[in-house]
């Protein structure tokens, strides 16, 4: 018998630079979080999957799971690493939702974590250029924010938008961030703001890249035999993973992520749900151009307009995106990220206090990439009324 | 972290001096860095060639934070080039003033230091590119 | 006249770094009166870059010199880089530039040493090779990041560049090598200790006992075998620690300076230790024409001086434009400050992190 996979509940650890905490430690307080939000709920995992990009540069650990799980005081399960770069967090998710679907697991753990800011700045901008061709763009010392400046110039110039034009996205991002419990930046930028924060590589600010921050989130997948019954109950609906050519400069298009639109597209299609339903979208905003070439690639708003058609209120052509802040403010804790988006979506469908402000929806989804769309996940959730 | 790879060095020695490519012979298009098969098209019949290194710049952008090993070539501006040969890299352009880069300009292969493992280590070149001199 | 060489340069090749630092830079920095540098002919030098060094500045020129040359890179049989800065102290130069530039493994490859002159003995070395037929052709660079240490007169000129040349055939060629000649002894005027970053020199006694004696007797030594003259030479080039020995030594070997100026590089560029009288022919080599004489006299300090007597042939003028001439690098260039030159020529101490 197929089963239903259902977020059983959801929890995380403010992302910041957690200098007191290990991963270990963050996963810990992740659990204890989780914990606290669904007091009634017997979680009785059968299986731990990590999500986690850098656990050996950061923390120098091979086999995390299994060091993770006997320190969470599990034994006797299945552990699992999931890596597959800061895309890590959805795929985890994805694998979650098959060990279910396929009725090997009844209960998964996932357990996103990242220690990013163990070493000073160069050095962790070293191990996030990883995610580059190693043998090619790492080898000449390009960084994910230069090849993020160079397809924003691209996608400003093709399209006509100015710098100041594009800054709209970080500007959102704080504000809306400042309210949320799990966010790292919560202050709010002034209209101004980009002209006092340096270039990191031009036209792109400090502004415009995610914060290096350490995070854990986690979140129980089951069959239905763990669930919080005391609110709605949120079922993964579908999922979906694509990937694309590594090099934006190669593919036919470098500003359209062929992979988002295709994850986009199964996980739509696996779903019981129409396209009209889905009301919000957590998606991968770690570079300000990802946000909007992210939106057009899903096909929120046709090429090019995702910009001028951003509402003030983070609406776009009816759906919500990134209420919760997104990698911009939120944070990125690279392996994490994808937990914390579904737990933002789940907490949206919840209606939780974050999301108060819109109405009550039945279905959404988060989108995780690794660099600029090399590979793509999509988690789409929905409410089981 | 650890030290530079020795053997991955040597064995990139002909991508990173002499820009080997492929050339895919079915449907004529070249690509970098080479690969068993034509990233546009699928086939395997392909070429093995070197470039003569001459191109233009398509986009570059100037980064002002680079990765440890890379600090002390900051400002490094990287253009993505389209070599004469049909392929696009993204690599850096040196001897020239960050402001004066602009699309469409020519430029030409010029080997250099790329990274450099501590005092000890080894020096790993490759080619850079810088405006051309014709 | 005594068995000629008559080997050939297929082609040549300059590289001199963009940026330049002048001396009055120099001076301002370090408190001397600007009168220093113009007493000994130096305006600027060039500087190489962060990421320049011997083997990338080697690359430069030999890619020129075989643009000019019009042979195959397959064809060269032996590769010598001959330099006083070599980037690893064990690990040949050679043997990178050679695979940089496409050089098939069936060749020679090292590092000469011998303070300026390493490159000049790499080419009596390749005149032997090739009159053997060991080699069809061999690659001969002179390349240095020279070293001056801050604050010492020799900061002045110690400077970055390189000459690269093809020696073969002399059917092919665009100059022939028609004689040549060394005159060698330990004379220590300038010496640097393994492991010292910077060199020590005797000042004064660099000149007399080291440079003047020495080029004398290589250039006193090959007329007297050839029964050459001055009058036989339409250029004289010799090594250039600074503007003006080259044409102090002329005088005394009795050449007008009208012979002396076409060759002079070091004045506008630096010295370029194992580049300088090699750049300076090819200076030369970018204006002479058919029939012409070159005298060169390569000096190294330790010490020794080469020298060679040249004639162009007709083939000089379809190769010069081949590849940049030394005149248009001279004057391709941005003018750094101090600090920046401190930052790309390593002067900063920095401590591993």
């Amino acid at each position: 018998m197929i089963q239903q996979p259902i977020v059983a509940g959801f929890g995380a650890v403010r992302i910041d630079r957690h200098f007191g905490m290990s991963s270990i430690d963050l996963a810990v307080e992740s659990l204890k979080d989780l914990e606290s939000r669904h007091t009634d709920i017997d979680l009785a995992p059968d299986t731990v999957i990590v999500s986690s990009m850098h656990p050996e540069i950061m923390q120098e650990q091979s086999g995390i799971a299994g060091v993770m799980a006997d320190y969470l005081d599990l034994k006797g399960v299945r552990v699992y690493r999931v890596e597959s770069g800061e895309a890590s967090g959805l795929a985890a998710v994805n694998m979650a939702y098959t060990l279910i679907r396929s009725g090997l697991s009844r209960s998964t753990l996932v357990i996103g974590v990242e220690k990013v800011t163990e070493y000073p700045t160069s050095m962790i901008t070293r191990a996030y250029s990883l995610i580059e061709d190693s043998d090619y763009k790492g080898f000449y010392g390009v960084t994910p924010a230069a090849e993020a400046a160079l397809l924003a110039k691209i996608y400003m110039k093709r399209y006509g938008y100015s710098y100041q034009d594009l800054y709209k996205w970080p500007y959102l991002m704080h504000s809306t961030a400042t309210t949320n419990p799990y966010a790292q930046l919560k202050f709010r930028l002034k209209d101004t703001s980009y002209e006092k924060s340096p270039i990191i590589s031009d036209p792109l600010r400090l502004v415009d890249m995610f914060p290096y921050g350490d995070g854990a989130a986690c979140i129980v997948v089951s069959d239905g035999s763990a669930v919080d019954k005391r609110d709605a109950v949120i079922a993964i609906a579908g999922v979906g993973a694509s990937s694309d050519i590594v090099d934006p400069f190669v593919r036919s298009d470098p500003v359209f992520f062929d992979a988002v639109k295709n994850s986009f597209n199964q996980a739509v299609a696996m779903a019981d749900v129409n396209r009209d339903q889905i009301k919000y979208i957590e998606l991968h905003d770690s570079f300000t151009p990802y946000a909007y070439i992210a939106m057009e690639s899903m096909g929120l708003v046709e090429r090019g307009a995702s910009v001028r058609s951003l509402s003030d209120d983070l609406t776009i052509n009816g759906t919500y995106v990134n209420l919760s802040g997104g990698l911009k403010a939120r944070g990125h804790p690279w392996g994490a990220t994808g937990v914390y988006q579904v737990g933002e979506v789940f907490r949206a469908l919840r209606g939780e206090e974050q999301y108060r402000s819109i109405d009550p929806i039945y279905a959404g989804l988060a989108q995780n990439m690794n660099g600029p769309g090399a590979q793509s996940y999509t988690t789409l959730l929905r409410r089981v009324d | 972290m650890f030290k530079d790879s020795v053997p991955k060095y040597w064995r990139l020695r002909d991508v990173v001096y002499r820009l080997k490519y492929i050339y895919c012979r079915d449907c004529g298009k070249s690509s970098f860095p080479p690969r068993s098969k034509c990233p546009y098209c699928g086939s395997s019949n392909i070429d093995h060639r070197y470039s003569k290194g001459n191109g233009v710049v398509e986009e570059y952008t100037v980064m002002y934070q680079s990765e440890a090993r890379y600090q002390d070539y900051q400002p490094i501006v990287f253009g993505v080039i389209r070599l004469d040969e049909g392929f696009r890299i993204v690599a850096p352009i040196v001897d020239v003033d960050p402001n004066s880069v602009e699309e469409g300009m020519r430029v030409e292969a010029t080997l250099r230091r790329v990274r450099v493992d501590g005092s000890t280590g080894l020096i790993q070149y490759g080619i850079k590119f810088r405006p051309s001199r014709r | 006249m005594a068995s000629a060489d008559n080997v050939g340069i297929l082609g040549w090749g300059a590289y001199i770094p963009i940026y330049r630092i002048s001396s009055d830079e120099i001076a301002r920095v370090w408190g001397f009166d600007d009168k220093i540098p113009d007493s000994i002919w130096v305006e600027e030098k060039a500087v190489g870059a962060i990421d320049e060094d011997t083997v990338t500045m080697s690359w430069e020129a030999s890619r020129y010199a075989l643009m000019r040359s019009g042979i195959d890179p397959s064809e060269i049989g032996a590769v010598f880089v001959g330099t006083e800065s070599k980037p690893y102290s064990v690990k040949p130069t050679a043997t990178i530039v050679a695979e940089a530039l496409g050089i098939p493994p069936k060749k020679l490859a090292s590092d000469l040493e011998f303070a300026c002159r390493a490159a000049s003995e790499a080419i009596r070395i390749s005149i032997g090779l090739v009159k053997s037929q060991i080699a069809k052709a061999t690659l001969v660079i002179g390349a240095d990041t020279a070293q001056g240490a801050p604050g010492d007169l020799l900061e002045f000129s110690a400077s970055s560049g390189a000459a690269a040349y093809i020696i073969g055939n002399p059917n092919q060629a665009a100059a022939v090598i028609v004689a040549s000649n060394s005159y060698i002894t330990d004379t220590p005027d300038f010496w640097r200790r393994d492991g010292a970053p910077y060199p020590e020199h005797g000042e004064i006694f660099t000149g007399e006992p080291a440079y003047f004696h020495h080029i004398v007797n290589a250039v006193n030594g090959l007329f007297e075998e050839y029964g050459f003259t001055p009058k036989d030479f339409d250029y004289a080039v010799f090594h250039q620690p600074n503007g003006k020995f080259p044409l102090q030594v002329g005088a005394k070997l009795g050449f007008d300076r009208e012979k002396i100026l076409p060759g002079i590089v070091t004045p506008y560029v630096g010295n370029t230790y194992n580049g300088s009288a090699l750049l300076g022919l090819a200076k030369v080599l970018d204006i002479a024409k058919e029939d012409e004489w070159i005298l060169v006299a390569p000096f190294g300090s330790g010490a020794g001086a080469d020298a060679y007597a040249i004639r162009v042939t007709d083939k000089i003028e379809e190769k010069r434009s081949l590849a940049p001439t030394v005149e248009e690098l001279i004057k391709r260039k941005i003018l750094i400050s101090y600090g920046e030159y401190t930052k790309m020529r390593g002067k900063i101490r920095k401590y591993e992190r």
